[in-house]
């Protein structure tokens, strides 16, 4: 199901309502319910790879609990095999069997076969979720849940099931076991959290979306100018659907009172790369330093090996991504970047001051980095940065796509959004009447000048 | 107080997600919302959207108009004629048929041709057939085809259910044979039918189609359509605007990346493909008992009006030029109107494009009777 739709709208009423209706020691298995039937609406057999993670890891916990030294280790081995297992059979079989054919089509040796399927949609994000809980029962930070129906919860609560924000166990578990009694400032504050990210999502990231998309596609039709102002619409359209998104997931959360991380924090403001990643998709790059950057050794023992550590890590970020050559080059820039940028740190290359420029690079390298993980392959990739940087063709003849004065509402929106997104963070804390008006003149203009094409939130695939 | 106000939301939250997952009900709301202008005597007066005030505007003034709300366009739609047989005129125990689309369905036509007793029309957009003659008559049958429907026409791609070649063969008489190639009925489990209504892909669209498929909402569509009209040049994806701004044209005919489009280049060997499914489908239908067969192509509106807008493929006159079938030709007879024979509001001609039609069908057919 997605949040911008209107079977949302029902459904987040019907869920909610009921939700304050019911005694607290049912509402675990409404909301259990309602999560499954958000999941399901996108194909109900997918639940039942869920159910069978649920209770390997539900049963791994308790395991792990009880269980001493090695036989410890074993379980938890177990739990994040089988998590891992899962996750590469259905999203990165098809991609090795097809990359092992083409390397046996070189030798005129046999091919596999490959599967045809449907990615489960939010596989990655559930799995990593369901992963943290085992991990920090085995590191002694949470206790095993004993309710099966409550850590059910925890791994299919559904504002956060398909996209995140990647939770941990210690954060989660007690609130959905607590009894959240109605708060209107809460009710308030979700509503106008839901409406600001219906806003990122219609308003900017769809729009920017009906010229970055065809160009992407086809980049070979387009001139130099035309693939830069893609490149730099992309990063706006992604943080746009992606903080959406994730702003949708924490109103949403918060109306039922319960409150997710926060997954983003102003990330085209930062000054650096290792900045840059302290605030976009903050779940996922703990998750990645916390469970596997700092087990691998962090930055405790060597540069050497800090560096061969952040390659590493980022790799499998970009990899986590999509089972495709693209995310990987995405996450090795990303990688090379933060090597470079250690390096600087290790022989104090600092420069001070200079704060706008920073940002300035920052913000271009990352967009470089854009371009890897939206072209349609690593080649196209390197075809479009390659036509940029020759410059020829700075030319404008996309009208169909966007007309000019439609690029500069865009740009306008996207500085608007740079200059104004903190103010309007801040206004969480302003009065109830002031953010009831702040929402209905956020569902004003999204009304007005949103796209509703029901287009998919960009990282529904990861 | 608080726990009423819920109560009630929920009620009604509740009526509205169960509602959309009915589709008969939704059907119903469709048909009543959408179709009351075409045959208004179809309309029951006890209507349960006619009372509550909610009829839609998205096909009153026309499918386009209907798909952008642009009030530019907001024309209204002329009513179509019902054609009747002449007085005085004698049965010719002739039957046309006519498997056509949306450019002659809910026309009432059955008078319009004088030398055929009755026209029976079979939609193409709609499963149909085997086709059943009563072989006390003369059969003949005209294949009507939209322009944009003509490419890539294969007779085996159609909705239509024909009789096999063995049966042709075998002369069965076709009004009593079993269907053929019936496929058994595998009755629903439970749970597919479960599954298939709550999850249903269309719930969203139901919603829609509830709460804001309405007159109530059509000031806010428009707004919002001039506004994005106006500041970006943006209007519906499926609709685009004629050079001369005086219509709305459908995208599919318009849009070269669209393999209905007019201004798509078509090779030789595209159109050979066509004529020689036109040719099986002529010769099926000799087979099972009609007297002659004929084609007929209507063109695009933007074919008419703003072929000039890109180099146009001239499908139409091209394939009518290859066929041996007799031909309604109209390509020429349209351009040569001066009168509009199109709504400009809509993808379909208006009465004026229906009646230029009906002349030449019967010029055509008369001459071409025996």
């Amino acid at each position: 199901m997605l949040f911008n739709s209107l079977l949302f709208l029902v459904f987040f009423v019907i869920v909610t309502i009921t939700y304050y209706l019911l005694p607290h020691k049912l509402r675990w298995l409404w909301l259990l319910a309602a999560s499954s039937y958000f999941y399901m609406y996108f194909k109900p057999v997918y639940i039942l790879i869920i159910l069978f993670t649920i209770i390997v890891d539900y049963c791994a916990g308790i395991l792990i609990e009880k269980a001493t030294g090695k036989t410890r280790r074993f379980y938890l081995i177990l739990s994040l095999v089988t998590n891992i297992g899962v996750l590469a059979f259905y999203k990165y079989f098809n991609f090795l069997a097809a990359n092992l054919n083409l390397l046996s089509d070189t030798f005129h040796g046999p091919q596999l076969p490959l599967l045809d399927f449907i990615l489960p949609i939010g596989l990655s994000f559930h799995t990593f979720q369901a992963m943290s809980y085992t991990i920090e029962v085995y590191r002694g930070n949470q206790p095993a849940e004993r309710h099966f129906g409550l850590y059910a919860l925890y791994v299919m609560f559904y504002p956060q099931m398909v996209a995140g924000p990647i939770e941990r166990p210690q954060h989660i578990l007690p609130q959905l076991n607590r009894v959240n009694n109605f708060r209107s400032s809460n009710l308030i504050t979700g509503l106008f959290f839901m409406a600001m990210g219906l806003f990122k999502k219609v308003v900017i990231a769809d729009r920017l979306g009906l010229y970055v998309d065809p160009v992407f596609n086809n980049p070979h039709g387009h001139s130099a100018l035309e693939l830069l102002v893609a490149t730099y619409f992309f990063a706006f359209q992604i943080y746009c659907d992606f903080s959406g998104y994730s702003d949708i997931a924490i109103g949403t959360a918060l109306v039922l009172g319960i409150e997710l991380m926060q997954n983003f924090n102003f990330p085209y403001l930062a000054s650096n790369v290792s900045d840059f990643w302290k605030r976009w998709h903050i779940s996922l790059s703990t998750w990645f330093r916390d469970y596997l950057y700092i087990p691998l050794g962090g930055s405790k023992i060597n540069f050497r090996v800090t560096c061969i550590n952040l390659l590493i890590v980022f790799m499998i970020s970009g990899l986590w991504h999509g089972a495709n050559w693209k995310y990987l080059v995405w996450g090795l820039i990303h990688g090379l970047l933060l090597v470079v940028y250690q390096l600087f740190n290790k022989y104090n290359i600092g420069i001070k001051g200079f704060t706008f420029l920073k940002w300035l690079f920052t913000f271009n390298l990352v967009c470089l980095a854009w371009v890897f993980f939206r072209a349609g392959t690593v080649t196209d990739a390197f075809y479009i940065l390659n036509k940029i940087f020759r410059g020829n063709g700075f030319t404008y003849s996309a009208s169909n796509l966007m007309s000019v004065h439609e690029l500069w509402y865009c740009t306008f929106i996207i500085i608007t959004l740079l200059l104004g997104e903190r103010y309007l963070r801040k206004a969480k804390d302003y009065s109830n009447t002031s953010k009831l008006l702040l929402i209905c003149g956020l569902v004003f203009v999204c009304y007005f000048l949103g796209i509703f094409n029901e287009a998919q939130f960009i990282y529904f695939q990861f | 107080m608080r726990k009423v106000t819920g109560l009630f939301i929920l009620f009604i939250s509740v009526v509205l997600l169960l509602s959309s997952m009915n589709q008969a009900f939704i059907n119903k709301i469709k048909f009543e919302k959408y179709f009351d202008h075409l045959n208004p005597q179809m309309i029951q007066e006890n209507a349960l959207y006619k009372a509550a005030l909610v009829h839609s505007d998205r096909w009153r003034y026309g499918d386009l108009y209907g798909v952008c709300y642009l009030p530019q366009y907001k024309l209204e739609l002329e009513p179509f004629k019902q054609y009747g047989h002449k007085p005085g005129r004698q049965n010719t125990n002739r039957v046309l048929y006519i498997i056509g689309d949306s450019f002659l369905a809910d026309k009432i036509l059955s008078g319009a041709f004088n030398a055929f007793d009755n026209v029976v029309f079979l939609d193409r957009r709609f499963s149909f057939g085997p086709i059943k003659l009563d072989s006390t008559k003369k059969n003949y049958m005209v294949m009507e085809f939209a322009e944009r429907n003509l490419n890539n026409y294969d007779i085996n791609k159609t909705f239509e259910n024909r009789w096999t070649t063995d049966n042709i063969k075998n002369g069965v008489n076709f009004s009593n044979a079993p269907l053929p190639g019936g496929i058994p009925f595998v009755p629903e489990s439970i749970f597919a039918r479960l599954g298939r209504i709550i999850f249903h892909k269309d719930l969203s669209r139901n919603l829609e189609l509830m709460l804001f498929d309405n007159k109530l909402t059509t000031p806010f569509k428009e707004a919002k359509a001039s506004l994005n009209y106006t500041l970006f040049d943006r209007i519906a994806n499926e609709v685009v605007i004629s050079s001369d701004k005086k219509r709305l044209l459908f995208y599919t005919t318009v849009d070269t990346n669209n393999i209905q489009s007019a201004f798509r280049y078509k090779t030789e060997h595209a159109l050979d493909s066509i004529v020689r499914n036109l040719d099986i489908a002529r010769d099926y239908y000799r087979a099972i008992g009609f007297k002659k067969v004929f084609l007929s192509v209507i063109p695009n509106a933007v074919s008419v009006y703003d072929d000039k807008r890109m180099p146009y493929n001239h499908l139409l006159e091209r394939v009518e030029q290859k066929t041996d079938l007799p031909v309604i030709s109209l390509y020429k007879a349209f351009k040569a109107d001066k009168r509009n024979l199109f709504y400009r509001s809509d993808s379909h001609w208006n009465p004026q494009g229906l009646d230029t039609w009906v002349n030449e069908a019967n010029k055509v057919l008369t001459a071409n009777l025996n």
